[in-house]
């Protein structure tokens, strides 16, 4: 400052020189003083300013290491909260060959002085050796583990994911073991070995794992997840962003070499479980109807049979199912032989990878949801309700089939029965499934006011069901339905649904009128079991009066008393259903006759509980109708269903008849009082052994067994019990069934249209050749193939 | 402080030699706030290389210190030799020494270009385990030889019409050096031979490929040519070729290319940002990021995530983005004023002594500082394109450190000859 003094006193340097000289020293001091304070504070400052937050961000997108701790997903309970689906934690298996490389490279080589190449040699064989370990324990390939773990250039490989507790464990213990490379002599002269531990060259990371206990259980309901833990089909998908939960992260700073910087840098976000999701599928009747289903695709050889059980009132789906399926653990493995032996054609071809996720949607997707078929004549309820609503019929109309109908004066459209029905009133064309008759109803009612009901019944829409890839219905349009297409339309045929959609507008039928949207998630649930939303049942519409689903229900409750659903009757409940078998019109080119057939119905009639859907696609040999294959599947489904709901059966006369009776003591009386005990009941006592009095009887009293019983009785102390063999029923009238129960001193119980002419038996519930006791209980079922075309 | 300096006095700068034999030693009170802000710089410098250097050296040797141990025995050699230095009685290097050194420099430095030919990098020496840049030395070298010459020129210099008449008043010349200035008798002989040493010293470093300390040299030289009373057109002239020089390679850096591609790689990775292949890019992206991720405050001492290998040895040219990164833009600016301290006392030091040989050499030494700064600071801003230059008391470097404060030794030694306001002097002034 005593410079800058001076010059204000305008003090006088004597020598021009020195002041040159200061002056000069002045200029080039503060010359450089300028850029020396300005320009770094200047150009920081831009710096900052200008890219402060690029940088700051590139810089630690650098630095920060971001691992993801994967969220447990949520888990999937059915509608009584038995878990179906639960997410584990897992473990996944890094290695970093990079590090293990550089390790031989630096340190082992030393182990190696005589060779320059030994310690590659070392290392490959180490590599080999390890991976064939960690195969081993993980029960996979070895060669893709040994050629990851020799990709010397990366410092991080996943090596396998989704590990469990066990094999963690498994590899932990091997990872601590020391491996010994060489030896050295230490100070006291002992030859000691060098060793590492493979632990500093592997590490886990946090993986989740989804585990199914009940394999191919409602498999395409519940859907599958992708490598990375997101849905891929059925719930999983739909409500992926529900059950995913929020991962969390645990950040670490690394430096510039990848290496971990020590503490102090390291934060971490717990993650929160995905929710949880209460279907609406009760596992009992899922494992009812999937039974059925499975027991139908065996025995008729179908190319898939489906079913699906909805609750009429909500809409609610109470079972679903299509076979073949697959296993939600192993979902990857085809198990179409067809498709595997398709694929292998393009083996080695780039479309390979494609064909093969095509395939296995194909396997995944959900038949009765993702495809849709050609309803036949299940669907002429649905004009049965339109023409009785628009008052065009009512249960007094008759109408006279002549084995065909002319349409157009170049359409004539063909009865399933040739011959034609002759004389029927409403009801008896619909337990004919007599298409003319229909036909004609179709006809009167005319395109606009069908098309009216058509609409309502949902048939143009999707059902808007909570699960993914619902098929949208392929029908004819409002503008483009004549004459002909109307007619074909009212009987089920040329035109396209999803079992879904039919099932939905049965229901519609089946709960007086009012159409649903369907729905699989009951109630969505928070980790800890807290509600966090609940679907309400949606009304989409009142497609008819209340009175007229009662009068559509009542005429198909015949059907099934004695139309062609009898096969679906059940003692103590009134069934109500149709049948339909659809030919496959888009499959006529390839010359086979390829149809479905399907049985829809409910039950309680007068108020149904249960809708059940039933369908057999594709099957071959003989042509047998809905009638014949899929309503037994439907009976055998709704029969436990709705003893399992409580729904109390109420016989008709003619049935109490020959419900079972119960068992009376007979224990300690002569044989002679207690064969009048007995026949006075029906029933039949055959007597083992010389004894004179009853010691002990199969059944024991108090049992129930069918009216024309038998109770065996044992006469003497120590008799060896009887046991017979049981005798092969299928194909037997219920006369026979009687005569050789008798002789055979077998209860047989009876289920099915017996009753009815040409009913015969085609299962039963012990298989022929069984040994069981004398006396032992069994079902026959029986099924009636006459005058069942529909 | 009992004995006050001597404020405010118009005083004549003193151009002879001193009378007589010079003692070797001194006894003057050296100048304390200088003396603070070196001390300060060097501890501060020290601190901040050890933070800078410790993943470097922890990765590099196993030991996290082991560089800060070095460069903390290089500092304490150097500040028992400053301390030396400040005590000796700067003027005998106004002799025949001067040009003995000159000389010897000169030899020197062909020297170590004749023993590295073969190497990738020819500007080191290598003794046993110890090596050194001669370049260090001839930068101070550069300083003595311009402050000398121009005590000599003096009076020719600056004023032409003063010309041999004042010439005289150079005292206590030898003959030789009268001799010299028989034939150095104008303004213009002056300056090309003032200018022909700066040419030397450029030319024999520039052989080195040491770009960096070519470019400081040349600045010095300039800046002492300035002080000494070159006249200003040349400085014009000057401006004017390196301005066009630096737009003709800024817009077409094809022009090295003639010159042996020399520096082309540096600047065509300065100016398109794209690293053809080597690491300059890296380096000083690595350093802009560390400075944008400094902010006004900084990430705290020791915190710096760039450091951790991201910045190529971070304790050397770079040292400031680490700085700026742990410290921010307060810390980086309060260093930058300590060295604008530095400089401006340097400065007064200079114009208060009443020796020009003094005076010159203290000016020579705090441009030295302050054009190492500037130029290190601009390449770690991105600014220029990377040279390769250390920042004065913060890079690692035990040679660098050690002369750094031999030189601040020099400008101790000046400061201590700055007369007293002591009772004689009070009434020599009245």
């Amino acid at each position: 400052m005593s410079f800058f003094r001076r010059l204000l006193k305008k003090n006088v340097v004597k020598c021009r020189s020195d002041l040159e000289f200061k002056r000069r020293a002045r200029a080039i001091t503060a010359a450089i003083l300028c850029v020396l304070v300005l320009m770094p504070m200047l150009r920081i400052g831009y710096i900052m300013i200008a890219h402060g937050d690029e940088y700051r961000e590139e810089a630690q997108k650098n630095q920060l290491y971001d691992t993801q701790i994967p969220a447990l997903r949520g888990t999937i309970y059915d509608r009584n909260m038995n878990e179906m689906v639960t997410g584990a934690t897992a473990w996944m298996l890094t290695a970093s060959p990079a590090g293990l490389h550089s390790f031989y490279k630096n340190t082992v080589k030393k182990a190696y002085p005589e060779s320059e190449t030994a310690w590659e040699d070392a290392w490959k064989e180490y590599t080999k050796e390890i991976g064939r370990e960690i195969g081993h324990i993980l029960g996979v390939r070895i060669k893709p583990i040994v050629l990851n773990l020799r990709k010397e250039d990366k410092s991080y490989v996943r090596l396998q994911r989704k590990i469990d507790a066990k094999q963690k464990n498994d590899l932990d213990e091997l990872f601590s073991e020391k491996h010994a490379y060489g030896t050295y002599v230490n100070k006291k002269g002992e030859q000691k070995d060098l060793t590492f531990k493979a632990s500093s060259f592997f590490a886990f990371e946090n993986d989740t794992l989804r585990m199914y206990p009940e394999n191919n259980f409602a498999s395409t309901i519940i859907g599958v997840t992708s490598a990375e833990g997101e849905g891929i089909t059925g719930v999983e998908k739909y409500y992926n962003a529900e059950l995913s939960g929020i991962a969390g992260r645990q950040v670490t700073a690394k430096d510039a070499h990848q290496n971990p910087i020590e503490s102090g840098y390291e934060s971490v976000e717990e993650p929160q479980q995905g929710n949880g999701l209460v279907l609406t599928i009760d596992e009992n009747i899922q494992y009812y109807l999937e039974n059925a289903l499975q027991n139908a695709l065996d025995a008729t050889k179908a190319k898939g049979v489906y079913g699906i059980v909805m609750e009429p009132a909500t809409g609610a789906v109470l079972a679903m199912s299509d076979k073949p399926d697959f296993d939600l653990n192993n979902p990857r493995k085809l198990l179409d032989k067809a498709a595997v032996k398709e694929l292998k054609e393009y083996k080695n071809k780039p479309e390979y990878n494609a064909k093969l996720s095509e395939k296995l949607f194909e396997q995944w997707d959900s038949f009765c949801v993702t495809s849709t078929y050609e309803p036949g004549s299940t669907f002429k309820i649905f004009t049965a309700a339109a023409a009785l609503e628009e008052g065009v019929a009512d249960l007094n109309t008759t109408y006279t089939c002549g084995g065909a109908y002319q349409v157009t004066p170049d359409t004539l459209i063909h009865c399933a029965n040739t011959r034609g029905h002759g004389y029927q009133t409403f009801t008896q064309g619909l337990m004919n499934s007599c298409n003319p008759f229909f036909i004609n109803l179709g006809q009167k009612l005319g395109v606009d006011n069908f098309y009216k009901y058509f609409e309502a019944f949902g048939f143009t829409e999707r059902t808007g069901i909570d699960l993914t890839g619902e098929a949208m219905p392929i029908v004819h349009s409002h503008a483009k339905m004549g004459k002909v297409e109307l007619a074909s339309t009212s009987f089920g045929q040329s035109f396209r649904v999803s079992p879904i959609q039919m099932i939905t507008a049965g229901c519609a039928i089946a709960n007086g009128g009012q159409l649903m949207t369907p729905y699989v998630v009951d109630s969505i649930i928070d980790s800890k079991g807290n509600l966090i939303s609940k679907t309400e049942p949606k009304v989409r519409r009142q497609a008819i009066s209340n009175g007229t689903a009662a009068t559509v229900r009542q005429m198909m409750e015949a059907v099934v008393e004695g139309g062609t659903g009898k096969n679906a009757y059940i003692e103590g409940y009134r069934v109500a259903g149709k049948t339909a078998t659809s030919e496959k019109l888009d499959k006529r080119s390839t010359g086979q006759f390829l149809y479905v057939a399907s049985f829809l119905c409910f039950a309680p009639a007068d108020n149904p509980q249960v809708a059940v859907l039933v369908g057999v696609d594709e099957p071959p040999g003989q042509y047998r109708g809905g009638g014949v294959l899929a309503a037994p599947i439907a009976k055998e489904v709704l029969e436990p269903t709705l003893k399992y709901l409580g729904v109390e059966p109420q016989y008709t006369e003619s049935e109490l008849k020959s419900v079972s009776k119960t068992t009376p003591s007979l224990i300690g009386k002569t044989i002679v009082d207690a064969r009048s005990k007995a026949s006075s009941q029906g029933i039949t006592l055959k007597v083992i052994g010389s004894g004179e009095t009853v010691l002990s009887q199969v059944p024991s009293a108090g049992q129930s067994i069918p009216e024309k019983g038998v109770i065996i009785a044992y006469t003497e102390k120590n008799a060896r019990s009887e046991k017979v063999k049981v005798p092969d029923f299928t194909g037997m009238t219920a006369a026979e069934v009687n005569e050789t129960a008798v002789r055979y001193g077998l209860n047989v119980a009876f289920s099915g249209p017996y009753q009815s002419a040409g009913a015969l038996v085609y299962k039963q519930s012990i298989a022929t050749d069984t040994e069981v006791q004398a006396g032992s209980r069994l079902t026959v079922y029986f099924q009636a193939t006459a005058n069942m075309n529909d | 402080m009992n004995p006050k300096r001597l404020p405010n006095r118009p005083i004549n700068i003193n151009t002879a030699r001193p009378q007589g034999r010079v003692k070797l030693f001194q006894t003057g009170a050296v100048d304390i706030p200088f003396l603070f802000l070196v001390f300060l710089l060097f501890a501060v410098g020290i601190t901040m290389m050890y933070s800078a250097s410790y993943v470097y050296a922890m990765n590099k040797t196993g030991h996290p210190n082991s560089y800060f141990f070095r460069q903390l025995g290089a500092g304490a050699l150097g500040l028992v030799a400053m301390w030396i230095i400040s005590k000796v009685d700067y003027r005998i290097l106004n002799s025949y020494w001067t040009p003995v050194a000159f000389f010897f420099t000169v030899l020197m430095l062909l020297g170590t270009f004749a023993i590295n030919i073969h190497n990738e990098i020819k500007r080191w020496i290598k003794i046993g385990s110890f090596q050194f840049q001669p370049s260090e030395i001839a930068k101070f070298v550069l300083i003595l030889t311009m402050a000398y010459l121009i005590c000599i020129f003096y009076r020719v210099m600056p004023v032409n019409d003063l010309k041999r008449r004042t010439a005289p008043r150079v005292a206590n010349l030898t003959r030789a050096e009268r001799v010299f200035l028989d034939f150095f008798d104008n303004n213009f002989k002056c300056t090309v031979l003032l200018a022909l040493v700066v040419v030397v010293f450029c030319g024999l470093i520039i052989i080195e490929s040491h770009l960096s300390c070519t470019i400081l040299m040349f600045l010095m030289g300039v800046s002492m040519m300035w002080v000494g009373g070159v006249k200003k057109k040349w400085f014009v002239i000057l401006g004017i070729i390196v301005a066009v020089a630096v737009i003709v390679v800024y817009l077409k850096p094809d022009v090295l290319k003639l010159m042996r591609g020399f520096g082309y790689d540096r600047v065509m990775v300065w100016k398109t940002k794209e690293a053809s292949g080597d690491a300059d890019n890296w380096q000083t992206r690595q350093s802009l990021l560390a400075i944008g991720s400094g902010g006004p405050f900084g990430v705290g001492f020791g915190n710096s995530k760039q450091k951790y290998l991201y910045i190529p040895e971070p304790q050397n040219d770079f040292i400031f983005a680490v700085i700026v990164e742990e410290l921010g833009y307060i810390g980086g600016t309060l260093i930058i004023l300590l060295f604008a301290a530095l400089v401006c006392r340097g400065f007064m030091i200079a114009t208060r002594t009443r020796d020009l040989f003094g005076a010159l050499l203290v000016i020579g030494i705090v441009m030295q500082v302050a054009l190492q700064v500037i130029l290190n600071i601009a390449v770690v801003t991105d600014t220029i394109p990377n040279t390769g230059i250390g920042l004065p008391f913060f890079s690692y470097g035990g040679t660098a450190l050690f002369f750094m404060l031999c030189e601040m030794g020099v400008v101790l030694s000046v400061s201590r000859r700055i007369p007293m306001r002591t009772a004689v002097n009070e009434e020599e002034a009245a």
